[in-house]
């Protein structure tokens, strides 16, 4: 196997390999309304 | 009928031992107080100012503050009270010397240059006194505590700046960010939080810094969900969303998921300068929201990997807790962080805020979302960058063997010319300095994802932070001093993969 073929495969292996910690990160991102209307106002 | 504000006031500047408190300068207003005296801002100021070593208080009895002006143009002017448009200013000092020192120091012409290395070497900041009885804790800039906590954990403070301050023809210089308490009239917390989380960066872009009256008028030019602009009654998520793209720039909101993923983003934007403001609700799950802003990171030991078929470690499971500017409490207060069941079996992360003289929380919440202001050309997600890195460093792991289950990973924005500027310690060979320095086209601001053995530098990637997908947008991959040779025809086979150009 070529290094090329060694490198491309190591990359690909790892790519699938945190693949669900990726996907869990990813999803954390949607916003929605609810949030968007928090209201911010303690005072003291 | 005298004639009544065609006088100047007068003003001085005088010189106070500092006792341990600051509640001689914060004096009791007539009539009935509403809230607790004197307060809680100003106690904790004291005990915080205790702790940097002040020794001396210069009370500057007359300083027009441009927030304050802005606060009274917008409300206090019609206000039947007279509400003074100026302000007193507190300067602070870690040397002790008394009113005939200090006029000696502003008299003596040819003791000028030593005068003022003196003052500049204890000067501790500044905070300026607003005539507004309920509320008189106005901008205050105060120095970080030291890079060690007591525990042995690090701090790291990213998104402080040096603020310039001119004083009796002196030029003083301190770094920190700006603070201070809500008035409830022109701003609540979450105005006063994102003030100070933009201070930093609206410097640095070259944009006009906004005054908390003007963040209150952009947050409700579109949306009035609370029915009235002013009084201030808090603003909400989409508010202060609102108000930071008024100010130019743009808003980063981050849904709280999890404790891992909410440290990463955190390390990731306050390494990178820019500071989050942050919702928190009580953990109890009654009362309303509250925003506060983060400045540092407390940081400890990098944890171990805990997926076994992972051999990589991440540089944000270092952070334990963070420095925040709470306008209930004061600035750099302590906040741990920590993992959080609700009471409906949800695991969230919880914030824990100390006061800086007591190991008892002051108040306990969870974190709701972290709202980042940041330049309008900052495009790519950090979550993106992140994608890009888990692959890299689980591969890197692989390919590079001797430092498998040692590697980590983080991930940050960097301006070009700081990255650059640092480059020269970074082991590179004169062709691939000149390369890096000359020829190699770079966003302004990079996503830069740093492999490190935990001890050195392995490589870096950059990434174009204009663009929104990371994957094909890897401008170079840097070799550092830390990895050995023999590695490096992987590394260019990497580069290969990532259409990169390779530095070594």
């Amino acid at each position: 196997m070529s290094s090329e073929e060694r490198v491309r495969r190591a990359l690909e292996s790892a790519r699938q390999a945190v693949k669900p910690i990726v996907k869990q990160e990813m999803e954390g991102e949607l916003v929605s309304n609810e949030l968007l209307s928090v209201r911010l106002r303690n005072h003291r | 009928m005298p004639l009544i504000g065609l006088e100047y006031p007068a003003t001085d500047i005088r010189v106070c031992v500092f006792s341990g408190d600051l509640e001689s300068f914060f004096p009791k207003p007539q009539g009935l107080v509403e809230s607790e005296w004197p307060p809680t801002q100003v106690r904790y100021l004291g005990i915080y100012l205790g702790q940097l070593g002040c020794k001396t208080v210069l009370v500057e009895d007359h300083y027009m503050d441009r927030d304050y002006v802005y606060d009274v143009a917008l409300f206090y002017s019609r206000s039947l009270r007279s509400y003074p448009n100026y302000c007193q200013r507190l300067h602070f000092f870690s040397e002790a010397f008394d009113q005939e020192a200090w006029r000696s120091h502003v008299v003596n012409i040819g003791s000028r240059e030593h005068a003022a290395s003196f003052l500049q070497a204890s000067y501790l900041g500044f905070s300026v006194v607003k005539p507004l009885p309920g509320s008189p804790l106005g901008r205050t800039v105060l120095p970080t505590l030291g890079p060690e906590a007591q525990s042995g954990a690090q701090r790291s403070f990213g998104a402080v700046r040096p603020y310039q301050v001119h004083l009796a023809g002196f030029d003083l210089r301190v770094t920190g960010l700006v603070f201070q308490q809500q008035d409830q009239g022109v701003s609540a917390c979450a105005t006063t939080a994102l003030w100070s989380a933009m201070h930093n960066v609206t410097k640095a872009e070259g944009l006009t810094v906004m005054t908390p009256a003007e963040i209150t008028e952009a947050a409700s030019r579109y949306a009035l969900p609370t029915g009235r602009a002013l009084p201030s009654e808090g603003l909400t998520i989409q508010q202060i969303c609102e108000a930071t793209r008024a100010a130019g720039l743009q808003p980063v909101l981050i849904p709280s998921v999890s404790l891992d993923h909410d440290r990463a983003q955190l390390l990731a934007y306050l390494s990178s300068g820019f500071a989050p403001v942050l919702a928190v609700q009580p953990l109890s799950g009654t009362g309303v929201g509250h925003a506060v802003c983060a400045v540092g990171l407390k940081v400890h030991q990098i944890k171990p990997q805990t997926n076994p078929n992972l051999h990589f470690k991440d540089r944000a499971t270092s952070v334990t807790g963070l420095y925040i500017h709470d306008d209930r409490l004061g600035p750099y207060a302590a906040a741990e962080l920590v993992q959080w069941t609700a009471d409906n079996g949800k695991v969230r992360t919880a914030v824990f805020i100390r006061w800086p003289d007591a190991d008892v929380p002051a108040e306990q919440s969870y974190l709701q979302a972290i709202i980042v202001p940041v330049p309008s050309k900052l495009r790519m997600s950090l979550t993106r960058i992140r994608a890009l890195a888990h692959g890299l460093v689980e591969a890197a792991a692989v390919l590079f063997p001797e430092f498998a289950d040692h590697i980590v990973f983080s991930c940050r924005y960097q301006l070009r010319h700081d990255y650059l500027s640092k480059a020269i310690h970074f082991g590179l060979s004169e062709a691939g300095l000149y390369d890096l320095q000359c020829k190699t086209v770079l966003s302004r601001f990079v996503g830069l994802i740093e492999i490190t053995n935990e001890e050195e530098p392995l490589f870096d990637i950059l990434l174009d932070a204009t663009e929104t997908l990371a994957n094909p947008s890897a401008l170079a991959i840097v070799g550092r001093r830390g990895l050995p040779a023999k590695y490096h025809p992987d590394l260019r086979n990497i580069a290969d993969q990532f259409a990169a150009r390779l530095i070594l």
